[in-house]
Order: C-alpha cells, then sequence, then structure tokens
C-alpha cells in the first residue's frame, strides 16, 4: 500500500491506456498489479467512457444535407445580388461618357460662345445662368435643361454596355 | 490562402476528399453535399468543443461550412482539407465568443435521448442518466475552454499531443499540460461521487 501513495495521483493525469494497463509504463503496471489502484483505474475508464458516449449523442440540429442546402440557396442569393449591382456600375459607367460629353457641350453652347462671338441680347432675354442635367440610367435619354425654359437639349442614344 | 501540410499522413479517404473538393469547386452541388456530410459532425463537435454551447456550435458549423464553399477554388489546389478546417472552426469560434462573450453550457437531458427512450425509462436508467448528465455538465461548465477542446481531441478523437499542438498552433508542452489539467478536474470530479476511492487518493 505504501507504493500506491507514489501512483496515487498521477492516476488523475494518466492517459487511458495507462489506466488501462496496457501502456509501457510503471504506472500501467502498477494498475495491472495493485487491486485498489486497478479499481480505480477501472472506475476512471468506465466514467471516461461514459462522457465520452455522451458527447458522441450531441448531434447538430441541422442534418448535413440541410446544412449543405442552406449553404448552397445562401451562396447563390450572394450571387443573384451581386450580379444586378455589377450591371448597375456598368450601366452607370456607360451613361458617365455620353453624360460628360453632353455637359460640356452644353457648356461650350452656354458659355463657350460667348467669349468666341459676342452677343448682343435682346431686350427680353437672358442669359443661362445654369444647366441642370438629367440622365436615367438604362433610359439611354440625357436631358440638360437650362434656366431659359427655351432652350433645352437632349441626347437620345444606344447605352453601351461591355 | 493556400493551405498546405503535407507533413502529416494521408488519410486512406484523403483521394476521394481531393476529387470531391475538385467536383465541388467546379459547380457539382451533389459533391458539395458529399463533402459535407464527411465533415459535418466533425466539424459540429469541433464547434463543439470550442464554444461549449451548442446554439453557438451550429452558429459556427454553417459559418464553415460556408467558408468551405468559398474557398473550394483554393482548397483543390492541396494541403489537408481536415487541418484547415480544424482552423476555421476553432477561428470562427474565437471571433464568436469575442462577439457575444461566453455563453453558459445549454444542454438538457433531452440531449442524450431518443423521444422513444424517454418513454420508456426504468428508474434505474433514470439514475444513470441523471448521473451522465451530471459529468456533461461539469465537462462543459467547469472545463477552460481551451481545456476541454485540447481533452476532447486528445482522449476522445485520438490526436496525439504533437497533432494538437499544430492544430492549434501552440507548444507541446503546453498542450499537455492542458490535458493534465484538464484530466485532473474531470477525474477529481468523479471521484467525489466514489469518498471510498477518493480517500484512497487523498
Amino acid at each position: 500500500m505504501t507504493e500506491c501513495t507514489t501512483y496515487r495521483d498521477d492516476l488523475l493525469e494518466a492517459a487511458p491506456d495507462e489506466l488501462a494497463g496496457v501502456a509501457p509504463t510503471e504506472l500501467a503496471d502498477h494498475v495491472r498489479d495493485c487491486r485498489r489502484c486497478g479499481e480505480t483505474a477501472r472506475l476512471l475508464l468506465a466514467e471516461h467512457a461514459r462522457l465520452g458516449n455522451a458527447l458522441s449523442l450531441v448531434q447538430p440540429r441541422v442534418s448535413a444535407d440541410a446544412a449543405a442546402d442552406g449553404v448552397l440557396a445562401t451562396a447563390g442569393d450572394l450571387f443573384s445580388v451581386r450580379h444586378p449591382r455589377l450591371e448597375r456600375l456598368q450601366r452607370f459607367a456607360a451613361a458617365l461618357f455620353p453624360m460628360a460629353a453632353a455637359a460640356a457641350l452644353a457648356i461650350y453652347i452656354v458659355y463657350g460662345r460667348d467669349s468666341a462671338r459676342p452677343v448682343t441680347l435682346g431686350e427680353n432675354e437672358r442669359p443661362v445662368t445654369h444647366v441642370r442635367i438629367t440622365a436615367t440610367p438604362g433610359t439611354g435619354t440625357i436631358v440638360l435643361t437650362t434656366s431659359d425654359p427655351t432652350i433645352t437639349f437632349a441626347w437620345i442614344g444606344r447605352e453601351f454596355i461591355p | 490562402m493556400m493551405q498546405a501540410i503535407s507533413s502529416e499522413s494521408p488519410s486512406p479517404d484523403r483521394a476521394g476528399t481531393g476529387a470531391l473538393v475538385i467536383r465541388a469547386s467546379g459547380g457539382d452541388a451533389e459533391a458539395f453535399r458529399l463533402l459535407v456530410r464527411r465533415f459535418h459532425d466533425t466539424i459540429y463537435r469541433w464547434a463543439l468543443g470550442s464554444t461549449g454551447d451548442r446554439d453557438d456550435a451550429d452558429d459556427v458549423t454553417q459559418q464553415v461550412l460556408l467558408k468551405v464553399h468559398g474557398s473550394l477554388a483554393t482548397l483543390r489546389d492541396g494541403g489537408n482539407l481536415r487541418t484547415w478546417l480544424f482552423r476555421v472552426t476553432h477561428n470562427a469560434a474565437l471571433e464568436l465568443h469575442r462577439v457575444r462573450g461566453r455563453r453558459a453550457a445549454a444542454l438538457d437531458r433531452e440531449l442524450l435521448l431518443t423521444p422513444g427512450e424517454r418513454v420508456g425509462l426504468e428508474p434505474v436508467d433514470r439514475i444513470d442518466l441523471e448521473h451522465t448528465l451530471t459529468l456533461v455538465q461539469h465537462y462543459f461548465e467547469e472545463l477552460p475552454d481551451r481545456q476541454r477542446l485540447i481533452f476532447d481531441l486528445a482522449d476522445f478523437q485520438g490526436f496525439t499531443p504533437a497533432e494538437i499542438a499544430g492544430m492549434l498552433d501552440m507548444e507541446q508542452v503546453t498542450v499537455r499540460a492542458n490535458l493534465c489539467k484538464a484530466r485532473r478536474a474531470i477525474r477529481t470530479r468523479i471521484l467525489r461521487d466514489h469518498p471510498e476511492l477518493m480517500e484512497s487518493l487523498q
């Protein structure tokens, strides 16, 4: 029994094969030879197995197939959401160039010509002071309205989607 | 994002898994389902070991599967999928803990029984069940996350301390120290119910 005191504390940290008495260690040898330590080791192993079995019973609430389908559906949603966003960006980029060109043209007409060839306004005429550009992606049309209600520019064309 | 851990010995099903990854990365939904069937329970077990909470384990598992789906193109280049999966699972669990904080273990007695078993349980079995539940509750509530995970990987899933050290990116000596602490905590708790044996250890 005196010898047991050497091994008792070791039982608490021993590997399962030592508790089973099959490992090539002094502790395993002792567990095989000592009735009391052997009894303790067997109890620990049994409880160990009980815990392991209980843990193996804890299963995911969702089956593997349902989880896979959920992932596939989510991944599909992500793709379908991403796709229109990309399209919108492409349309915006496609509209940007003609819009910029139309704006440059309008600025030239409103302001640029004045410096090249001065115009004398009639009594009821006022110079255009600002231009409003309206371009709706997808319509292929850009409208430029000015502060002069009699002057409106329209650009109508096909939208280029790369 | 290449995962190349070639030092590990190849598992018997590795070739099959690699083929499934290649097929799934090409858009084969059935191959992806087969992959998930192969690893779903393992990922969940790791997630449960890392989080200690069933709801969190479900969330982590789903996140990992999404990550797998998004990474198929890189996974097909090689590496050990199992090791990569463990790391992704562990990191997802850590991130969840960081966001939510640790939750109390949410295990109940229904967990260990099928509905049929619940109806016909004998009184002796009920006592046995209570005993098991106490043990499981103790395992989840009292062991720190790291100790619980290492204990589970080593003593129930059969990984060696060297493998665990690689998986958790820590020194082997740290793995062994945590494993010993976990065993001691669990076994001391077990022996508390057996005072006659406890005396012999004091």
